[in-house]
């Protein structure tokens, strides 16, 4: 269902802008989509703050007839190294209600996404807006960036965590938190179903070495390094607190990111026990628990 | 085992107060995780709790299903799954999850039924690669080969998408070891299935199968090795071993996951040879 813009007062006569309102469905491993319409034919993205550009699979850009073209000036790099630098531009795209014209998107091989969903919305469209990312009512809202600056938590009269946040050169939410007591850069990624931390960081931070008994195995990627997961005791966006956060926990050696990117990444196995507000713009965080209300 | 009633106890205990969206979300990361018993309580407490986000029912009763077919309840699967469609028709996720429980319970013919309504939304290279076990199970070998071909055409990573192009392609008197070899090259020697796959074309011998399959931690060594002995059962079947063929695939039968695949296959074989 998409609901039509519409003002939303947040206190303090600060008003908010709704834009478009749409509706979150869940995949299978618990990712958040949006409904989109694309070359003519009805769709289901990804919201993935943690990518770049948006993407389609290649098999969606087979449906929908295009071939997409290496830029070799632009690529973007996933987990595991794997580099993505063909393009294609397509004409009448909808994202919800929101219409985009002509736009560009990143050919995603076909098997990095659950088979029900086309391709990722990813912070080239979202940066443009303040995000709401209300997962408990499955619901996200773009507001106006154009707005005063008082408190934008209108959904509650409780409190709430204002978290200063940076961004990237390509648009990745980056955060202070603390996990068990240690305060740690992370970077938000709704794209992700699990969060994970390096496995050497959680090593050097916390004692946790792959032959710890502490730690339990998780995967093993060809290869012969292995992934782990760990119980957190807690995790705490300023005074917004969740328990037994379970993360990944991913030698270097498998991830492959750069060594800009944060050693802790939030997914959605985290996210989506809060209600976030993602100000771009103002380069704010809101913060609350997600059945605040 | 301790482990599992100490986290199903804790569970219980700290999900006496969570409202029906946390349970959701804590049974969305306990299938993440493997932990279908917590997983069960947890989309259970959302269902019933009766205040859950409407849109979240259908992926409610998903996710429960998940952890009942990973656990082998699949008459249960099926209940859950039968009330996500009537939830909502077009939920695409939910025709191929049935088709498995159809497929578990015996009853192949609903099964092909939900693929080909999965497949008319979306056909994907795990629907093809559904159809194609489907229609082995039913000895419809022909058909079988040619969805395994589509499957492994459409997702090349797959190791085992093409593994099965020769398993069939052997069933139906028209392997082709030199596509099979093609298919292999794209896979790394040191990844698993790849032994199977040189086993089926010719590079390698059954011992290197296992030796390969031994080459890992415990469990998975385990693992591989039940995978190893249903698919060197298969060809020991199709070159006429009988005996050989029904010793290694009872040992798959009685050693694998019941979530396997080569469970539920070395199960159909066996009954085929009795």
């Amino acid at each position: 269902m998409i609901v039509a813009p519409g003002v939303v007062h947040a206190g303090d006569n600060c008003r908010l802008l709704r834009q478009a309102s749409f509706e979150l469905g869940t995949d299978w491993y618990g990712g958040a989509y949006v409904p989109a319409r694309i070359g003519g034919l009805s769709m289901r993205l990804l919201v993935d703050t943690g990518g770049t550009v948006s993407t389609l699979t290649q098999g969606t850009m087979g449906l929908l007839g295009v071939e997409a073209r290496r830029v070799s000036s632009q690529r973007m790099t996933m987990f595991g190294g794997m580099r993505l630098d063909r393009f294609v531009w397509i004409d009448d795209v909808q994202i919800g209600s929101v219409s985009q014209g002509t736009t560009r998107f990143l050919a995603l091989p076909d098997d990095r996404l659950p088979d029900a969903l086309s391709g990722t919305v990813a912070p080239d469209f979202l940066s443009r807006y303040d995000v709401e990312f209300d997962f408990a009512n499955a619901k996200l809202n773009l507001f106006s960036p154009d707005r005063c600056g008082g408190r934008v938590v209108y959904w509650t009269d409780g409190a709430y965590a204002k978290i200063p946040i940076q961004l990237d050169q390509v648009g990745h939410i980056v955060a202070f938190v603390q996990l068990d007591g240690k305060k740690l850069v992370a970077l938000i990624d709704t794209g992700l179903s699990r969060s994970e931390l390096s496995l050497e960081a959680a090593e050097n931070l916390f004692g946790l070495a792959g032959n710890s008994r502490a730690i339990q195995p998780w995967a093993e990627p060809a290869g012969g390094d292995r992934v782990y997961h760990y119980s957190f005791r807690k995790l705490s966006f300023g005074d917004e607190t969740i328990a037994d956060p379970d993360i990944a926990l991913i030698p270097d050696s498998i991830s492959r990111r750069s060594s800009a990117t944060p050693k802790l990444i939030l997914g959605m196995n985290v996210l989506r026990h809060y209600h976030l507000y993602v100000a771009y713009r103002e380069h704010n965080l809101y913060v609350t628990a997600a059945s605040a209300h | 085992m301790y482990r599992t009633l100490a986290a199903v106890l804790w569970f219980t205990i700290a999900s006496a107060t969570a409202g029906s969206y946390d349970l959701f979300s804590r049974g969305i990361d306990a299938n993440n995780r493997g932990d279908s018993e917590i997983a069960i309580s947890a989309f259970t407490g959302a269902i019933t709790a009766g205040d859950l986000t409407p849109s979240y029912l259908p992926n409610a009763y998903l996710g429960r299903a998940r952890a009942y077919l990973q656990t082998n309840l699949c008459v249960q699967a099926r209940t859950d799954l039968d009330a996500a469609i009537r939830l909502n028709p077009n939920y695409f996720d939910v025709y191929g999850l049935r088709a498995d429980t159809n497929k578990c319970v015996g009853r192949l013919d609903a099964a092909l039924a939900d693929v080909n309504t999965a497949m008319t939304m979306r056909p994907t290279a795990a629907l093809y690669f559904l159809r194609a076990r489907l229609h082995w199970d039913q000895g419809s070998f022909s058909q079988a080969a040619a969805d395994s071909v589509r499957a492994a055409d459409l997702d090349r990573k797959n190791g085992y998408y093409a593994l099965w192009t020769g398993l069939v392609a052997i069933r139906t008197g028209r392997f082709d070891r030199t596509d099979l070899s093609r298919r292999a090259s794209s896979f790394s020697p040191d990844a698993w299935p790849t032994p199977m796959l040189d086993f089926y074309r010719g590079a390698a011998t059954a011992d290197d199968v296992y030796r390969a399959a031994a080459h890992t931690d415990a469990m998975s060594a385990e693992n591989r090795k039940c995978e190893a002995d249903f698919y060197i059962g298969e060809w020991q079947l199709l070159g006429g071993n009988k005996d050989a063929a029904h010793e290694l695939l009872s040992a798959a039968s009685n050693e694998c996951p019941r979530n396997f695949i080569v469970f539920g296959e070395a199960l159909v074989e066996l009954k085929r040879l009795d």
